[in-house]
């Protein structure tokens, strides 16, 4: 099951290889939050998660072909 | 020189004289531009050992060799100047549009000297450089004051003032400009206020010379485009830096209630959707900005009804969490009376903050206050007690010299829960369950601030108790995050989209026609950093280890509430923390940098003057 992974702002660089943009492909269901241990991210690190253009919660669980946006969160101001 | 208008202003505020003298090339080779140029400055100018708040301290305000050139987020000034909120080396950094002004009025920095014997404020027209009186705008508001100079001069003219703390000379007066962006920390507009200069206002015509136009177009609009193709761009935007709040909160790092706690159980209601839904006008960027980060909003409740660009995290943290304020229209309004001020507003918070616990475990009491009281929640009681300092009357004369001050003049334990290092109050993230984090407060170069290294993501990722490879993250961080203030660039680019590094040394060659590789900006940048500490190594007595550590609250009172609680770092920790970041920096166990260090950074002035402190047996 092909999932593109898409990451905005800092938190890139903690994912592999320090991309922004990932091909993973998974067998079976999965949820966001079992993707991100996948990846060796820590959930933390994501505020925020769309699927498709939608906003889920990282127990959200990914279908074939879907595009995940993780949102790092803001930093200072 | 490319990239660079060419020349530096001085201006003498006690006889009204100014000069203009060409920009030294080695100055703008060695660093850069910015903060680069304001550290440089000030260690050859601001002789040791003078008063902060006298007439021989002096301002400097520099744009960067990027300034003012198209490209994303070319619009930042950095001023800086001996502080009085620490005594040592400071420097605040504001946006909007007064920094390109500068360069297209054909300097790369100013010196303001000396001390007015009336109001004044400096006007620049180009060529044109006058000290043109100002009684009639001395006492108003910063904004007020912005207002009224626009429509004096023109809408063309970008200008920063200071507010009534300013003019007091309160040690968290900031320098205001754009209608509520401020150069807050440092206590840079003290400095201001106390030779007189109510306000700067500049406007240039002239042109910035590019070593290659062509390439700076190209490069400067594939970054452009770089900027708007981020996966997400277009989502950041709308809630600006506010909307890390709830965040921080999930993560344990909120400061609450004075920093006793890291979680505020209503934080919801001060995050960026409140301010989204309840606030927000309109979005407002500075200069050639992609991200407009700024919320101009306007705060009505039957008790006020004021507009304001904010409030951003920080506000949201030392005015919202740190003082327990519970709707967004009150953390609002506090913004506003703060900017009107002229007062920092995390500063501002943290000492709102430090009062009311104060208050509330007795040592001022409410006979003190001629019956006012400092309850945590109460907007009220904030904007009181802004007022009080201020204008430094009663209890505020005490408190506008900061929680260092405040507490050793009143004692009786109030020291624990002045929360500082070096003089400046703490910023918007608990170090408790952040080691990183804590590390980045307790090493920054201007005090407690944290827009020099912002490690929590780090910490989160290697490990929340771990203290191992957290010194050699934030020195790291200390080089990268600074090397946008040497040329002038906002950082949120990189930290909120994830834009490439590697974009940086390519525009800055376009730009400028030198090749610097990443290496050579960081190298750089830990010039800057390594002169900066030497300037307290100079200017504080006795400087060293010591003035590291956070308050014995961090290293002694367990997190009480929320996600980081029972979490804190005890002084062997501390102590492990900075030994592996003085050892990693070439530095000794007290925290001086050594010879061999300095000289390999071509800092071999500073070490001359760091060895006599040596050979005094003040440094270590």
């Amino acid at each position: 099951m092909p999932i593109s992974v898409l990451v905005r702002g800092h938190t890139a660089s903690y994912f592999p290889e320090g991309k922004d943009e990932l091909e993973v492909v998974w067998s079976g269901p999965i949820t966001v939050r079992q993707l991100l241990a996948d990846l060796g991210v820590d959930s933390l690190l994501v505020m925020r998660v769309n699927v498709n253009g939608m906003k889920v919660t990282k127990e959200h669980i990914l279908a074939d072909g879907d595009e995940v946006l993780f949102f790092s969160p803001p930093a200072g101001g | 020189m490319y990239g660079h208008a060419g020349n530096i202003l001085r201006v003498n505020l006690t006889d009204g004289t100014h000069s203009i003298t060409p920009l030294p090339e080695d100055l703008a080779r060695e660093y850069l531009g910015g903060r680069g140029f304001v550290a440089k400055l000030l260690w050859d100018e601001v002789s040791s050992g003078v008063d902060p708040l006298g007439p021989d301290n002096k301002i400097v305000a520099a744009p960067g060799p990027l300034t003012g050139v198209f490209l994303p987020g070319s619009g930042k000034l950095h001023f800086g100047a001996k502080s009085p909120a620490t005594g040592g080396y400071g420097d605040s950094n504001v946006g909007g549009h007064i920094s390109p002004e500068i360069k297209f009025a054909g300097y790369d920095a100013i010196i303001i000297e000396g001390k007015a014997d009336k109001p004044v404020y400096l006007f620049i027209e180009n060529d044109t450089i006058e000290v043109r009186d100002a009684e009639k705008y001395w006492g108003k508001g910063a904004i007020e004051s912005e207002t009224m100079l626009k429509h004096d001069l023109g809408e063309e003219f970008q200008i920063a003032t200071i507010g009534p703390a300013g003019e007091n000379m309160v040690y968290f007066a900031c320098i205001s400009h754009d209608f509520g962006r401020q150069a807050g920390r440092t206590g840079v507009g003290a400095v201001m206020g106390s030779k007189n200069l109510k306000a700067i206002a500049v406007r240039g015509t002239k042109s910035i010379p590019l070593a290659n136009p062509d390439a700076v177009l190209e490069v400067g609009k594939a970054m452009f485009e770089g900027c708007f193709s981020k996966p997400g761009f277009e989502e950041w935007t709308p809630q600006g830096t506010a909307g890390v709040t709830d965040w921080v909160n999930e993560v344990g790092a909120f400061p609450t209630h004075n920093f006793m706690t890291s979680y505020f159980p209503k934080h919801s209601q001060i995050n960026g959707e409140q301010i989204v839904n309840k606030l927000k006008i309109t979005d407002k960027g500075c200069y050639s900005c992609p991200i407009p980060c700024g919320k101009y909003g306007r705060a009505k409740t039957p008790k006020y009804d004021v507009y304001v660009e904010g409030p951003e995290y920080e506000t949201v943290a030392l005015i919202g969490g740190n003082t327990e304020m519970e709707t967004i229209e009150d953390v609002a309004y506090a913004n506003y009376v703060c900017d009107e001020l002229g007062l920092d507003s995390i500063s501002g918070g943290n000492v709102v903050g430090f009062a009311m616990e104060c208050y509330e475990n007795g040592v001022i009491t409410k006979e003190q206050l001629d019956g006012q009281e400092l309850r945590f929640g109460s907007v009220h009681d904030f904007v009181w007690l802004c007022n009080q300092i201020a204008t430094r009357q009663g209890i505020g004369d005490a408190l506008a010299n900061g929680v260092r001050y405040a507490s050793e003049k009143w004692g009786k334990g109030t020291e624990r829960y002045a929360i500082q290092v070096k003089g400046l109050e703490w910023s918007g993230y608990e170090g408790r369950y952040a080691p990183a984090m804590m590390l980045s407060y307790m090493t920054c170069d201007v005090g407690a601030h944290h827009n020099r290294s912002w490690a929590i993501t780090y910490d989160v990722q290697a490990g929340r108790e771990q203290l191992e490879g957290k010194a050699a993250k934030v020195i790291e961080l200390q080089h990268v995050r600074p090397m946008f203030d040497l040329l002038c660039l906002c950082r949120l680019q990189w930290v909120e989209l994830g834009f490439e590094l590697d974009w940086y040394p390519k525009v800055f060659q376009a730009v400028t026609g030198e090749e610097y590789t990443w290496d050579d900006l960081m190298k750089v940048s830990e010039r800057v950093w390594n002169l900066t500490r030497s300037f307290w190594v100079r200017e504080i007595p006795g400087f060293g280890r010591s003035m590291d550590y956070p308050p014995a609250r961090f290293s002694e009172e367990p997190i009480p509430t929320g996600p980081a609680e029972g979490k804190y770092i005890p002084m062997e920790g501390l102590d492990q923390l900075l030994d592996d970041y003085y050892r990693l920096r070439g530095w000794d166990l007290n925290g001086i940098p050594s010879t061999d260090k300095l000289e390999q950074l071509n800092l071999g002035f500073a070490e001359k003057v760091v060895a006599e402190r040596r050979s005094k047996g003040v440094a270590n």
